[in-house]
């Protein structure tokens, strides 16, 4: 059977972003969908999910988004397949491993407490604009060696470059001028590193002494990547705390279950892992590189497949109750970061700043709701994304 | 008790390190460090509930 009525990028409300896949699942592992532009598989099921993202000789990252099929460039090294990919994997690794993050802890937390402390104080607040957004942008700027200051210029170029329309689209010329932008600064910055031979214990610099199989990257090279780390651990991280926030905004029992485990100063690890599995926010893309056969359908190579990892991540086959939040589910190995060699190199970063924000929110503002009147819109496409989150029900009221 | 690692599949999630960093100690690059490694008695439960947080289904525990 084919879908006419799916579409990869859409608006609605924040239940749906997530809810849209449990009655197709229901039925099938795998969908042809068929939409106007673009005809791709889409697979529901989280243990063929997991086995496509886990095979790249048969699903090729050459392409990495259905909405996207012919790249004009290869993202380096989302879009470079093993064993290519494999060198660049390895040097990026050292800096986003587990024992790497402990160096990053206080900055998260001192920002942390800033923003909320100011936020405290107001009484109300756009959670995504006010903190969701500030707080991964910080934290890029740490791991890349770039001076805080530039923090405004980023944020300006990341509302450009993953900031949609009110329907849900992107404008391809806004688009366009926030990536030359973060281009033309990293090109600046590589250059000048190279000229005067500044190298500290950071990103940026370090690559300047990289070899791939035995050669240095090109600056172009080096670039590409720094604009993949931005665009890929940005609104991902952002997105992630305002499903989360929203989430505990509208559910009293698990919003005092995470103030409890905050006030009580015990692990935010399960909190976070279950509000990650429920509210995976990417939608990842392969390109067939030879025919298969799954359940019956011909797969040909060159056929685009869309993974929706929420659908994976909701399946019962992962947890039994796995279509609502349970902070008490206990371990429930899912598929929010993606599988095999493209696991989310940002998964380690990603789990610290959610835990830190959660817990330095609640530390100060254990209670609070959606602000009267400001029901929020939420949209999709490669990532499930809101236009806003207004919170309020606490502070000086 | 014995757990294998299967290196073709560990991608690095570190979710068996995050229940228990003594039995899966990882490597500079945040993969599991060993291909096979004795359990010590009495740990077979954090052996366990390492092995089945692994996404990739990675871990294998042999008797």
């Amino acid at each position: 059977m084919t879908l006419t009525d799916h579409r990869i990028v859409g608006t609605g409300t924040v239940e749906e972003a997530g809810d849209r896949f449990e009655a197709l699942r229901a039925k099938q592992r795998i969908v042809k969908v068929t939409e106007p532009d673009r005809t791709y598989w889409m697979v529901l099921d989280h243990d063929l999910m997991r086995e496509c993202l886990q095979n790249p000789a048969v699903f090729s990252s050459e392409v990495v988004t259905p909405l996207n099929p012919d790249p004009p460039f290869k993202m380096i090294p989302i879009q470079l397949d093993p064993p290519g990919h494999t060198p660049w994997r390895q040097h990026l690794a050292r800096y986003f491993s587990p024992k790497q993050m402990a160096k990053l802890r206080p900055r998260i937390e001192e920002r942390t407490r800033e923003l909320v402390t100011e936020i405290k104080e107001k009484g109300s607040c756009d959670y995504l604009a006010e903190f969701a957004l500030q707080v991964p942008t910080v934290v890029f700027l740490e791991v890349m060696g770039l001076p805080v200051e530039e923090l405004p210029k980023f944020l300006e170029w990341e509302a450009l470059a993953l900031a949609p329309s009110p329907d849900g689209t992107f404008d391809a010329d806004l688009q366009v001028g926030g990536i030359f932008s973060v281009i033309g600064y990293f090109q600046g910055e590589l250059a000048r590193m190279r000229e005067t031979g500044e190298r500290g214990d950071n990103l940026l610099s370090q690559m300047l002494e990289w070899e791939i199989d035995g050669v240095a990257p090109t600056d172009d090279e080096l670039i590409n990547c720094c604009l993949l780390l931005f665009l890929a651990g940005l609104d991902t991280v952002a997105m992630s705390l305002s499903y989360s926030m929203h989430h505990l905004a509208t559910h009293e029992a698990d919003r005092k279950h995470v103030a409890a485990t905050v006030e009580a100063g015990e692990s935010m690890d399960d909190i976070v892992e279950e509000l990650l599995r429920f509210y995976a926010v990417p939608e990842i893309g392969r390109k067939l590189a030879q025919d298969t056969e799954i359940d019956g359908n011909q797969l040909v190579a060159g056929d685009l497949i869309l993974f929706p990892l929420v659908s994976g991540n909701r399946d019962d086959a992962l947890s039994p109750g796995a279509d609502h939040v349970d902070f008490n589910r206990g371990p429930a190995p899912h598929l929010g970061f993606g599988g095999g060699p493209h696991r989310c190199i940002g998964s380690h970063l990603a789990r610290l700043e959610m835990k830190i924000a959660l817990q330095g929110w609640h530390e100060l503002i254990p209670d609070y709701g959606l602000a009267p009147g400001a029901e929020p819109r939420a949209y999709w496409g490669n990532v499930h994304g809101m236009f806003g989150l207004h919170l309020a029900g606490f502070g000086e009221e | 008790m014995k757990v294998a690692v299967d290196k073709a599949l560990c991608s690095g999630h570190a979710r068996c390190n995050a229940v228990d960093e003594d039995l899966f100690p990882l490597d500079d690059l945040g993969y599991v460090e060993f291909d096979t490694a004795e359990i010590p008695a009495g740990q077979e439960g954090p052996a366990r509930r390492g092995a089945d947080a692994c996404p990739e289904r990675a871990l294998s525990l042999l008797e």
